[in-house]
């Protein structure tokens, strides 16, 4: 929710309805190949020792939806959102390449300091 | 499901498609913009990603964990390689297809009535395809007891 939820709402509330409807139908697209992939991919009862990834059955509802979990499906649905939502706020930015790869440097610096605290983040 | 199973899904589902996208609309796209929501959505994923993955046995809070026989054994941080490869595939993927979405269809087009028919086409396959795999499923689970 707070990684990808809040700021897809937060850009998507500055776009116009057109816009909205046109993320809304690359969004079944892409949809519809993820859930695929993410059945083959993730641990279900018919085929228990073939799987990429498995949930933690407590950590999620348990609501199942097209044979993968609802939160992947929401992880889904603001992973198209939000790279489209922020693409079309910055668009007019025009941002310079050195710009963005010294951004780009800082976050991934930022990521290595901070990946030793995720490790181990109880919540 | 073999080593690269994973790996493989992710360079036929999404990194094909991004290549002819790309060269496609290379001129029309800013690529300064491109690094820069790749580097900051990239990050934030990732990082959100390895606290939610099971980095060990010891480790208690997990969401989701990787099956260290179907995946490459590559380790960045402590999160598999293919996370990595799926967020710098995933997310040009969304912008080139949105840019190749935004140049087919035309401005003042009658969008609605578009987003109804493809939805309620894709309704009707989404719901053939549950129901086959759901009998698929069930065949199987009938003559493997």
């Amino acid at each position: 929710m707070v990684v990808c939820v809040l700021p897809a709402i937060f850009f998507a509330s500055r776009m116009s309805t057109q816009k909205l409807i046109l993320i809304f139908i690359t969004f079944l697209f892409s949809w519809i190949f993820l859930v695929v992939a993410d059945k083959a991919l993730i641990k279900s009862r018919v085929i228990p020792d073939k799987w990429a990834y498995r949930f933690n059955p407590y950590a999620i509802l348990g609501l199942w939806v097209f044979g993968i979990p609802i939160e992947e499906h929401v992880f889904i649905i603001t992973s198209v959102f939000l790279p489209i939502t922020m693409w079309e706020v910055i668009k007019t930015m025009d941002l310079p390449m050195e710009a963005s790869i010294v951004v780009g440097a800082l976050v991934i610096i930022l990521l290595v300091m901070i990946s030793p605290i995720m490790h181990h983040l109880d919540v | 499901m073999y080593k690269h199973s994973y790996l493989w899904a992710l360079i036929g589902i999404l990194a094909v498609p991004t290549l002819i996208m790309y060269f496609y609309l290379r001129e029309s796209i800013i690529l300064g913009n491109m690094i820069f929501i790749l580097a900051v959505l990239g990050c934030a994923g990732v990082a959100a990603d390895i606290w939610a993955t099971k980095q060990n046995k010891k480790d208690k809070t997990w969401i989701w964990e990787f099956n260290t026989k179907n995946i490459v054994s590559l380790k960045i941080l402590g999160h598999p390689a293919e996370e990595y490869v799926y967020f710098l595939l995933f997310i040009p993927y969304i912008i080139l297809f949105w840019e190749l979405l935004n140049k087919i269809v035309p401005e003042n087009s009658n969008l609605k009535d578009m987003a109804i028919s493809l939805f309620v086409l894709l309704w009707v396959h989404l719901t053939a395809l549950y129901l086959y795999t759901y009998q698929k499923h069930r065949i199987r689970k009938r003559y493997t007891k």
